[in-house]
Parts: structure tokens; C-alpha cells; sequence
């Protein structure tokens, strides 16, 4: 068994010539189907993220302070969003009922494109309000299963043979490997390209290549079986060939900008936030830009990042606020990959999927401390140049509403499921990056299971009606 | 040519015989021969490795059934290569394994301890009258009986303190420095040649502060205040005042003096000094130009003690007691609880934020940190208690104001009941994720913390949760503390646990029993006894046996155990199961004191068990940042003739590191605290961290790396490798690669066996024979002069090579 997983290792880990030459001249492997996703920590606000306002019990006796209030009919363009919208309302979505975060509105542009869909009511079976336990089934893909510490995302890259032959299959910059691609053989992870290497002992670091190449080369003797070395072996290899892909995806760089020339997609620092974004954003787009270019220019499959701060017990806000700067940070990483993707060229984008997951909605009523408690169903954003874009599962014909309506559906107190996540990804990994019916159910156990009902929709294992997947693809 | 048809590959392990009751997880199974290839008159025997291998040995024979011989040749990892003179034969692998005591010692020092220093190692398991690790085991499950002082817990006087160090310096000039804006008295300094505090003639001038500041001591510009004070001395008419603007660090920002004549290089020296603290007094720091002699204080005990330390100061001091303490038991278990009923610095500084409006003193930071202090102090009594119980901890954690506000009890009201509390109190704090209880507990347990609150109650009234609170946060005296505020409590009855039974997986005495828990209607301040009622209740439940007895196993042995689906009554019940199934029997049994739940009995049982002590245990898990940064530092660790160590930290600076490698101590958000658990901790992000760490610790102060990358935040983790090596190794035998890299070998990777170490010994050797270029022999080590720079930016290196290999990744 070590043996076996210490081979794969090295075919799925070095770097064959060939790629080595690409990646010096940037130019993009061919036929590369991309992923990049986006985990919103601490349970996002799915009510204040996909509005529901054609729905009367979105009010201010439920969400006091929280309530964003519903578009000006008379601006409602039909299946479209308006391009300047009014900031202080709900932005229209065309379907005469959902809308917006009006701080979402940078990604107004994607959503006219048709390339931004919109799923409202996702969550799974028995949904867990735990941070961590939720977290963990939307990682691992499998609800209610504690032990699994494989992800999925993992699973669609290795179990697929998308890896085979690639340096990078999967790739997450933030500053722990998250579990949606942790499994036996490590994928790589980095927080700051800046630090991503080693330091030296001697005067001038003159011994850092030399402490680097025999760290290496200790990473390929055999050892004697103990629970981590499997994954502290193939994790120290990984970190030795990634430093010097990463040296020449240049990610140092910062020189990718908008449309106009002058507007730097990924404000970084002072001198690239043309936006005027907040400085305390800098971290976080210093990370998706490093996750994009990566992404953009190796044999990556999948690459993502996260953002924390969706946890809002209290001083959550509604026009403006936490959860709405949250939102902004959203908006504008869609955005911004949809055109750096784009101005490579316009196969890249049609390649790539974006996705957001978070662990829970909120609770449909705002609490005493002007905030929101863990609930269940919340929304998913995809995107992508071959997603069909358009609201989905928050409309008047899915969406009951009132006080007995879908927004109270669960327990009485929470926004109730019709999608599970599962549905969503399903369609990623088969239609998108190509996998069988049968390497779908490795990657998400259960998939063809006719009682989860992921596929085709009906009632799911804990009751609820859930319409399967949604054509996204 | 491969297998040739006559030679049968035989396997056999002697010294290992496995008895019916060891399962695998206990011990692996025998090494065997894989291949055997013979050609040009060689042949090579390859094996697969075994843990814990003292010496792995080929032998062939010319028959199957022997006589086996010794077969010439050479062994290089898991492979054997000889001649094929003689002819066809059959081979035979021989392990000879490790002492199991080794093996044993290895996780004892691991896994009680904070990784062995190399005087640890020598006094359990390979110097004379090596007391074995069970010994050292007895030892640390009584904690109150080893002596010890850290320097940091030292009481304060009335008025000056003394203090002294001894070490051996590299200059000769003393920088006095406040490290922030503040000030301080200090008189009778004194520096003397050798050990002996005042032993000798006073190498400073004007030490006493009786003349004048001009001719001998030069004052920097953020010192400007700085003066003589007839107000306060100890001795004679005067002391200094030192004050400070801003805090200082080097020569430009200190006072200072260069002794003359000049110090002598390799001689120790001491100092020492008298100080008086002022309501100003933060910290402050002498010490020479290069290290040696470095003291800062007030002691940092004396700081948190006193309710005045930051927050940077109580992760100095955690970090020192870890590094230091001949307690690391007490330790570990400290970190391992404090992380259990984790809660957060910063959400505390920002509720008191919300509740001062005076924000000039920035005393939230203090108070702050003071609950967080107040929750490690208490905790550690309990631990220093032979009757201490779960429940006690419970207890401390219950009543924390940090806990209060952490999980938004604060804002918790009739009516309005906050969930979080409840939540993780089930979830995390006793009975574990979905162990016995569901929403509606939850939401019913609610109820019943509504009404405890954070707030400042006035002096006197300090253990009175009944009190008001004084008018004037901002200026009136007080302390901030637990309050209960019957006016927020939900008054009536509350039903816990209704219908609900043990599993029957618990088997007897638990199985089927009712917990259900009524909490009568109660008004005013008796209906505090809510919360008391509930801790009363939870600490002994069989779920919070189980889930505790889980995290602990977890903690000590391995990752693989599991709350919620052992059935204990299963006959054929896993080692794991078995070993939490011994943990609830002794959690059940009266303590000392006649109380359940006595922490040693459990802890005894999880440190005596089989599991624990064989290779179930060994090396089985991965160090958090915390666990890896101080035993990289210890592993270095040894005291010098002269004073000071061969290894040493102020605490403060490890504190960049941790931040890095995502272990910002009392910065934790999430409720589940930091990770057991190798996957959480090993990325390539992670292992970079910890090799830029441990190039950074191993860096002469002399070299440009030293500051490269963590600026000044690293200066103070020093270390000496050829220093220890002068310690361990005869003077010859420094010119030794093979000798130097042994001595690494021992102290760094006990438990491993030397069988399964030549890879990496050959490695270390092949490095100290290399310059930067790493060309084998490009630079021969036992060229080098042992005193010079080179040979010891060599040492460094390899060291640093060692200390980011997987095995020091493991424990």
C-alpha cells in the first residue's frame, strides 16, 4: 500500500519536461477544465445574499434592522439586472422576485451575460447547524459523515485521472490545506507566494538551495509505515517541486488589469486599489489572485481560497455593513476572474467554473443582537462561461411565500432545501471536468443512490422535496 | 538477472513474537525480504523497513534449513549488497529491535513533555541510572512534588527587587532600555568577572548612580527623561530614574555604557541590579551588545500576577513555561485544557471596548488578558491537585468572564436567550457533537444561562456575582469579573434531557439510566444555581466520559479514536474502544477525595495502557506549531557551565512563528480550538513555515538570515549547536562527521532505532562534508577548524536540515 501510494506520488507530482517548458513561455495546457472555488466561512446570510423580496414575509417584523428593501418595479429589465441599479435597494434580478445584495453589484455584468447563476435553498439531509460539522459534509461531500478525511474536490482530481501527469492538480492559498482537498496524497498549499521558500541559515543564505535539495531528496527514501508519513512525505516533495512552478508563474507580479487598463483587477495594496476598496481587503484579493493566476497558468485543475466573517450573531447591517462588505468582496472576485480569464483568452474562461460554498444560511428572522443565528439552506453562486446563468429555486413558482411559506419551512424557523450541494457539484464534476457516472460516485458517495434523489429530484431521505440537479451545464 | 529460481527469498524477525492478544494497531507486522538480485558476481537483498529497528543484519546460507551465517557486505537503508561468492544461497533478514524502553521513551517525551531536551533523554533513557519511562511517567502524574523556579514566578518585594544573570558575552557594552514607553528605578548595579553575584570588583563605572549620568552612562534620545533620584534609592543618595518616550531595542534607543578596559571573549561575567516598579513601569530590559547577558523585568510572573501584563506577555510566559518547566506534564495538559474551553483575547478586548469609553490607557488589553491569565492560573491548581476533577475545570471555565463573553452569554436575556453558549457547551465543552442531547436541549439550556454577565464590581465585592456593578466603569475602583443579573434570567422551569436514557452502547452502570435534568422555577439571585446545576449534572455524564476519555486518548496515544460509536458491552470491542472503555471505569471510581471523574485516574490509565506504550503509539502523530517550534528549541536545550544555555528564547519572540504557522496563541476564533490532528496541521504552506522557522532559530546572531524575514522578531531565539556539541563530544571528535551527526542523531530522533536512521544520518554526514553547493565532499568537514566561523555555519545548517525532516515533524 505505501509503496503503491509512494509511486503515484511521483508520477502525479514531478514535473515532466514538457510542462516545465509551458510554464516558462505561459502558455495554457490545452483542453484544461478549470475550477476555482471560494469557501465563505461562518454560514453566509443566504436571505440577504438572494433576496427573496417578492415573498411578504422578508419584512421589517422579521429582519428589523437586516431588511433591504425591494426594487423600484418600474426599473425591472425582464431576465436582466439593471446596470446602474439603486444602491440602497435590493438589485433586480428580472424574474419578479429575487434580487440582489446591492453590495453584489459588480458581478451585475456576469449575471447579464448569462454566466452567473444564482441557486437559492441549498443545503443537504439532517442539515447540521455546527460550523464545524457542516463545514466538514461540505467538504468532504458526504452529510453526516465525521470520519471521511477525504474531499471532494480532492476526489474529482484524483480519482478521475485528472491528475495524471499534472505538478498541480489542485491548489489552495490560504494558510491551511482545507479538506476539501485534503486526502492521502497532498495537494499543494500557500498562503503567501512571498514566503514560499526557504530561508537559509548562513550569512546571505548562500546554503538555501542546498538545505532545500537535500530536504528533498530525504522526502524519497523509504521509512517505515507510521499513520502521517504518507502524507508528511508526499506533502514535503510537493513543496519542493511547487516552489519553482510557482517561481515561474511569476505570482509575484501584479500586472493584470481591467478592461480600461488603469484599473487593477486585484487591489492588493495601495497602489493597485483603484477601487478604493478597504484596505483590509488586500489579503484576502492578494490571495484570489495568487489561487487565479496559478489557476490560469499551470495544469491546476481546481484552485480556491476562502473568506471568513460570515458568522453575524450581532451588527450584521443591510445596505451597508459587515455582511454587505462581505458581498462586495464576492462580487468583485467573479468579476475580476470573469476578466482576467477573459483578456487571456476567451477558451480559459469558457473553461473555468467558480463556485462559493458556505455552511449554512441563517435564520429567516433577525435576532436580538442585530445579527443572525446558524440555520440551514443558503444560496451558491456559479459561475462560468458555459453555465447557464439566471435565478434558480428562488422564484414565484418554487418559492411558497408568507408567514407558512418556504422562508419558515424548516422547524418552523429556517429557509427549507430544495437543492442539495451535491446536485450542484454532481454536474461540475461530470459535466464539466468530464468524469463517468461511475468516478461520479467515487467523488460524491451516494451520487446514483435513487433514494438521495440527487439526480432527478423527489423527496429526499429526511422528507423534504428536492428538485435534483438543475441543468446548470 | 531477478529471483533466479534456487534462491527463496526467507524473511525472519527474531526478538519479535507477537502474542495473541497484540492486534496490529499494537505491533507491525515482520519485515520481510522483497528482492533479491544477483549479477557481475553481487547481489542485492532488499527488505521492507520496521519501526524501531536498532540494527537490521543479511545472513545467507548455502542450505534452507541453515546454518545461517553473517553475509559480508554493506548495508545501505533497506537494502543489503554483497558479493555472490559461494554461490547460490538462501538469505535470511535478522532485525534486531530497539529497546521497547526507547520506544517507550520516545512518546513519554513527547507526548508528557514538550520533546526531550538533551538532558532529558540522557536522565530517562541513556545516561547512567536512567530512570526509564515509566519513572518519569510517576513523576509527571504529581506535579506538586517536583521543584522547581522558573525565574518567572518570582513574589514581588516591597519596594526593590533584585535581580542577577550570568553568562558569557561578546561585547562590552550594556544597553538599559525601557521596551515601551514607561519608566523605572534602578540602583546598585554591579558587573563582576565569573558567577558570583558582587563577587568582585565592579567592572562599571558609576553603577551605584551616585555621580553624575554625564561621563558614564550615554542617554538616547527616547530615554531623554532619564536622570538621577534623590527621591528614590536603596543605597547612598541616589538611584537612576530610567524613562522612556518610546520603548528601545539597540544602542541609539538605550542607556548606555562600554565598560573599560574591554570584557575578556569566553569568560562569564555577572550582572545584577536592584529596580523599584512605578505605577509606569512596563517592562525593561539590560543586557550586552550580542546576547550573553540578557534580563528583562519585571519578572513576567510578577507582571501577570499583578493583573498588568499584555497580551504579548502571557504568550511569552506560556511559551517560556513550556520551554522550561520541569513540570511539562502540567503543561501540556494546561495547553491541552485552555484549548478545550478555548476562548478568545480579542473578542474580550472588544466587548470591554463597547463598556470603556476611556480608551487613553488601553486598559482593555490588560483586563483582557488578565481573564485569560486568571482561567490558566486557576486551571493549573486544579492540576497541581491530586483530588482535581473535570468538573473543577468545568467549573473555572464556566465562571470565566472571557468564556462569558466569548460564546455571547453577555448579551444573553430573558426572552432573548443566545444559543452559542449552550451549543458549545454540549457540543465541545462535555458531551460532544451529537452525543446524547438535540436542538431542543440546546434551546432549553438556553434559558438558563440568561442573566450571567462580565462586569466590574467594586472592591470587596470581587467573588460576589451578586453585586452591582460600580457606576463609573472608566474610574471607579473595581474588578472585572463573573455577574449575575436575576433581572436578564429566564425564571421558569427548564426540562433537560426529557425522555432520554444512556445508550445501551455504554453498557452497565449507565445503560438505560434517565438523565433528564428539571431546573425548577426559580427567581432572584438563587436562580443562578441553574448553571451550577447543569455543569453538576454534565461533568460526569457517560457522553462526557466518553467524548473527554476520546480527547485525551487523541492527545497521548493516536488520532484513531472516536466519541459516539464504540459499543463498550461489543466482545470483540477494538483496542481503542477498550482503552476508553478503562478510562470510563476509572472515571467512575471515587477519587482521594471520594469525588468521580479524579483527572490522574484517568490520565493513569491512558499512560499505563499497552497502546500507549508500544508502537501504537510511537511517532503516530504530527506537532501542532506550538508543540513543534518548543521542541525544536529544546531539543537544543543544555545548560552551560558558565551560565545560560546552549538554546534559549525570551518567549516573545516565538510569537511571530506561531502567528504564521496559525497558532496565534488566545487568538483561536472557532469553539473547537486548535487540532489534534496531523491534517489540519500539514500543508506545503505549513512545512515551509516550520522550515523558514527553524532556519531562522538556527541562524547565528552574526548572520544577515537572522533578520531576514522576521526582522527583529527572531533575534532573541538563540542558539548554539557546536556549543552543545562541546558539551557532548571530546575535543577530537568534533572533526568527526560521522561523531558530531550521532550526537544530533541521538537527542533528535529517539525511538526511530539506528536501523532506520542511516539514510538520514548518511545525509547529515554527506552535508557537513559539502559547502553551499551541496557537491559531495566539496568541502571536507574534518578540514574545518571547530572554532571558526565556517564550521559553525555548517553545524547550523545541518541541524536546521535535521529539524525540518518528517520524523521531527512526528511525536
Amino acid at each position: 500500500m505505501r509503496l503503491a501510494l509512494a509511486a503515484a506520488a511521483a508520477s502525479a507530482l514531478g514535473v515532466p519536461p514538457a510542462l516545465r517548458q509551458a510554464l516558462a513561455s505561459g502558455a495554457i495546457p490545452k483542453s484544461s477544465k478549470k475550477v476555482f472555488f471560494i469557501f465563505l466561512r461562518g454560514g453566509n446570510d443566504g436571505l440577504n445574499t438572494v433576496i427573496p423580496w417578492g415573498d411578504d414575509a422578508y419584512n421589517t417584523v422579521n429582519r428589523p434592522t437586516l431588511h433591504i428593501p425591494a426594487p423600484d418595479p418600474l426599473t425591472s429589465l425582464k431576465g436582466l439586472a439593471p446596470a446602474s441599479p439603486d444602491l440602497t435597494r435590493a438589485i433586480d434580478l428580472g424574474n419578479g422576485f429575487a434580487g440582489l445584495h446591492p453590495g453584489l453589484k459588480e458581478a451585475i455584468p456576469v449575471y447579464n451575460a448569462g454566466q452567473l447563476a444564482v441557486v437559492h435553498r441549498v443545503g443537504y439531509p439532517r442539515q447540521s447547524r455546527s460550523h464545524f460539522d457542516s463545514q466538514r459534509y461540505w467538504e468532504n461531500g458526504v452529510p453526516r459523515d465525521n470520519l471521511l478525511g477525504s474531499g471532494l474536490l480532492y476526489r474529482a482530481v484524483m480519482d478521475t485521472g485528472l491528475a495524471e501527469g499534472r505538478a498541480f492538480p489542485a491548489v489552495s492559498v490560504q494558510s491551511k490545506n482545507p479538506l476539501v482537498l485534503r486526502g492521502p496524497l497532498a495537494m499543494t498549499n500557500l498562503s503567501d507566494p512571498r514566503r514560499y521558500d526557504a530561508l537559509g541559515v548562513s550569512n546571505n543564505a548562500t546554503d538555501k538551495q542546498k538545505l532545500l535539495n537535500f530536504m528533498a531528496a530525504q522526502h524519497q527514501i523509504e521509512y517505515p509505515t507510521k499513520d502521517q508519513r504518507d502524507l508528511l512525505f508526499t506533502t514535503g516533495l510537493n513543496l519542493r517541486e511547487s516552489i519553482d512552478i510557482l517561481k515561474a508563474v511569476g505570482v509575484e507580479k501584479n500586472n493584470i488589469f481591467d478592461k480600461d487598463g488603469k484599473t487593477h483587477l486585484f487591489p492588493i495594496d495601495a497602489a493597485s486599489n483603484q477601487k478604493g476598496f478597504p484596505s483590509g481587503w488586500y489579503s484576502y484579493f492578494s490571495k484570489v489572485k495568487t489561487a487565479a493566476q496559478i489557476l490560469a497558468k499551470t495544469d491546476a485543475v481546481v484552485a480556491g481560497t476562502e473568506i471568513g466573517g460570515f458568522d453575524t450573531h450581532s451588527d450584521q447591517g443591510g445596505v451597508t455593513g459587515s455582511h454587505a462588505n462581505l458581498m462586495r468582496q464576492i462580487a468583485w472576485t467573479v468579476y475580476a476572474i470573469r476578466e482576467y480569464y477573459s483578456s487571456i483568452s476567451p477558451a480559459l474562461w469558457e473553461n473555468t467554473v467558480i463556485v462559493t460554498l458556505s455552511e449554512f444560511g441563517r435564520t429567516s428572522k433577525e435576532n436580538g443582537n442585530e445579527g443572525t443565528d446558524h440555520a440551514e439552506a443558503g444560496p451558491m453562486l456559479v459561475a462560468g462561461g458555459k453555465i447557464k446563468g439566471g435565478v434558480y429555486q428562488c422564484d414565484n413558482a418554487s418559492w411558497k411565500t408568507g408567514p407558512q411559506g418556504v422562508m419558515f419551512g424548516a422547524n418552523s424557523r429556517y429557509l427549507s432545501r430544495s437543492v442539495d450541494y451535491r446536485s450542484v457539484f454532481g454536474e461540475i464534476v461530470r459535466d464539466h471536468l468530464g468524469a463517468s457516472a461511475a468516478q461520479l460516485e467515487e467523488v460524491i458517495p451516494g451520487y446514483g443512490n435513487p433514494r438521495e434523489v440527487l439526480q432527478n429530484g423527489g423527496t429526499s431521505l429526511d422528507g423534504a422535496k428536492i428538485v435534483g440537479e438543475l441543468g446548470l451545464l | 538477472m531477478r529471483f533466479p529460481r534456487f534462491l527463496l527469498p526467507v524473511a525472519f524477525a527474531f526478538g519479535l513474537l507477537p502474542g495473541d492478544d497484540l492486534n496490529s494497531a499494537e505491533l507491525p507486522s515482520a519485515p520481510r525480504i522483497t528482492e533479491i538480485e544477483a549479477g557481475g558476481g553481487r547481489t542485492k537483498v532488499r527488505f521492507t523497513p520496521y519501526p524501531g529497528t536498532e540494527m537490521f543484519r543479511v545472513l545467507k546460507s548455502g542450505s534452507v534449513v541453515g546454518p545461517f551465517h553473517d553475509a559480508e557486505g554493506v548495508l545501505s537503508g533497506y537494502e543489503w549488497e554483497g558479493t555472490s561468492e559461494g554461490g547460490a544461497g538462501f538469505y535470511r533478514l535478522e532485525v534486531k529491535p530497539l529497546d521497547p524502553k526507547a520506544v517507550a521513551a520516545a512518546t513519554v517525551l513527547n507526548r508528557l513533555a514538550y520533546g526531550p531536551t538533551p538532558e532529558d533523554v540522557d536522565r530517562v533513557l541513556t545516561g547512567p541510572g536512567a530512570i526509564g519511562p515509566e519513572a518519569y511517567i510517576e513523576e509527571q502524574l504529581q506535579p506538586e512534588k517536583i521543584q522547581e523556579d522558573l525565574g518567572l514566578d518570582k513574589p514581588s518585594s516591597d519596594g526593590w527587587e533584585f535581580v542577577s544573570s550570568t553568562g558569557v558575552v561578546s561585547s562590552s557594552t550594556l544597553y538599559l532600555y525601557m521596551n515601551s514607553p514607561g519608566d523605572v528605578y534602578i540602583d546598585d548595579m554591579v558587573l563582576v568577572r565569573g558567577t558570583v553575584a558582587g563577587g568582585g570588583s565592579n567592572l562599571l563605572k558609576n553603577g551605584d548612580f551616585e555621580s553624575p549620568l554625564e561621563g558614564s552612562w550615554t542617554i538616547s534620545a527616547n530615554h531623554v527623561g532619564t536622570a538621577l533620584s534623590t527621591t528614590e534609592k536603596r543605597g547612598g543618595a541616589s538611584s537612576l530614574h530610567l524613562v522612556a518616550i518610546s520603548g528601545g531595542t539597540t544602542k541609539a534607543s538605550s542607556v548606555w555604557q562600554t565598560t573599560s578596559p574591554a570584557l575578556a571573549n569566553g569568560q562569564s561575567y555577572t550582572l545584577s541590579f536592584y529596580y523599584k516598579r512605578t505605577p509606569g513601569t512596563k517592562r525593561f530590559t539590560a543586557r550586552f551588545s550580542g546576547g550573553g547577558i540578557s534580563v528583562q523585568n519585571p519578572s513576567l510572573g510578577v507582571l501577570l500576577s499583578q493583573g498588568a501584563a499584555s497580551i504579548g506577555d502571557l504568550q511569552a510566559w506560556h511559551t517560556l513555561q513550556a520551554v522550561r518547566s520541569k513540570r511539562q506534564l502540567n503543561q501540556v495538559l494546561l495547553q491541552f485544557f485552555d484549548n478545550h474551553f478555548t476562548t478568545l483575547y480579542s473578542k474580550s478586548v472588544e466587548y470591554l471596548d463597547g463598556k470603556l469609553t476611556n480608551n487613553v490607557n488601553r486598559v482593555e488589553g490588560t483586563i483582557a488578558t488578565d481573564f485569560e491569565y486568571r482561567e490558566l492560573n486557576k486551571w493549573k491548581q486544579v492540576l497541581l491537585n491530586p483530588n482535581g476533577t473535570f468538573y473543577d475545570l468545568l467549573k473555572i471555565s464556566v465562571e470565566s468572564p472571557a468564556m462569558v463573553i466569548y460564546l455571547d452569554t453577555a448579551v444573553s436575556t430573558s426572552g432573548n436567550a443566545n444559543e452559542n453558549y449552550s451549543r458549545e457547551l454540549l457540543e465541545l465543552f462535555t458531551m460532544g457533537v451529537d452525543n446524547g442531547y438535540d436542538q431542543h436541549d440546546i434551546e432549553e439550556m438556553s434559558r438558563a444561562w440568561t442573566g450571567w454577565r462580565a462586569d466590574k464590581l467594586p472592591v470587596g465585592q470581587e467573588t460576589n456575582p451578586f453585586a452591582t456593578r460600580v457606576p463609573n466603569r472608566d474610574l471607579d475602583p473595581g474588578y472585572w469579573t463573573l455577574q449575575f443579573r436575576p433581572a436578564n434570567h429566564d425564571t421558569k422551569l427548564k426540562t433537560l434531557f426529557a425522555d432520554k436514557t444512556a445508550s445501551p452502547r455504554f453498557g452497565p452502570p449507565h445503560a438505560g439510566r434517565s438523565y433528564k435534568l428539571v431546573l425548577p422555577a426559580r427567581t432572584g439571585n438563587a436562580a443562578m444555581q441553574d448553571g451550577y446545576d447543569i455543569i453538576k449534572h454534565l461533568a460526569d455524564l457517560p457522553y462526557t466520559q466518553e467524548y473527554l476519555s476520546v480527547k485525551l486518548c487523541q492527545l497521548f496515544v493516536h488520532e484513531n479514536f472516536h466519541h459516539g460509536v464504540y459499543d463498550y458491552t461489543d466482545p470483540n470491542l477494538s483496542a481503542e474502544g477498550r482503552l476508553v472503555r478503562e478510562c470510563l471505569k476509572a472515571w467512575e471510581q471515587p477519587g482521594p477525595d471520594g469525588r468521580k471523574g479524579n483527572l490522574r485516574a484517568v490520565l493513569r490509565v491512558i499512560l499505563k495502557s499497552e497502546l500507549f506504550f508500544g508502537h501504537g503509539a510511537s511517532r503516530q502523530k504530527v506537532k501542532t506549531p506550538f508543540e513543534y517550534t518548543v521542541s525544536a528549541l529544546r531539543s537544543l536545550r543544555a545548560p552551560l557551565p558558565e551560565g545560560g544555555f546552549t538554546a534559549d528564547t525570551d518567549g516573545y519572540d516565538f510569537q511571530t512563528a506561531l502567528q504564521r504557522l496559525n497558532m496565534r496563541l488566545f487568538y483561536r476564533e472557532e469553539p473547537d480550538g486548535w487540532s489534534e490532528f496531523a491534517r489540519e496541521w500539514v500543508g506545503t504552506a505549513s512545512l515551509m513555515e516550520r522550515m523558514r522557522f527553524v532556519q531562522n532559530l538556527l541562524a547565528a546572531s552574526t548572520s544577515s538570515v537572522k533578520d531576514d524575514d522576521y526582522g527583529t522578531d527572531g533575534i532573541n531565539n538563540t542558539t548554539d549547536p557546536v556549543g552543545l556539541l562541546k558539551l557532548k563530544v571530546p575535543g577530537p571528535a568534533l572533526k568527526d562527521a560521522g561523531a558530531v551527526v550521532d550526537v544530533f542523531m541521538k537527542y533528535l530522533f529517539i525511538g526511530e532505532g539506528a536501523g532506520n536512521l542511516s539514510q538520514d544520518r548518511q545525509a547529515a554526514i554527506a552535508f557537513l562534508n559539502s559547502n553551499d553547493t551541496g557537491i559531495s565532499d566539496s568541502s571536507k568537514f574534518s578540514t574545518l577548524d571547530p572554532n571558526s566561523a565556517v564550521y559553525d555555519a555548517r553545524v547550523r545548517g545541518m541541524v536546521s536540515f535535521l529539524l525540518s525532516l518528517p520524523r521531527f515533524q512526528e511525536q
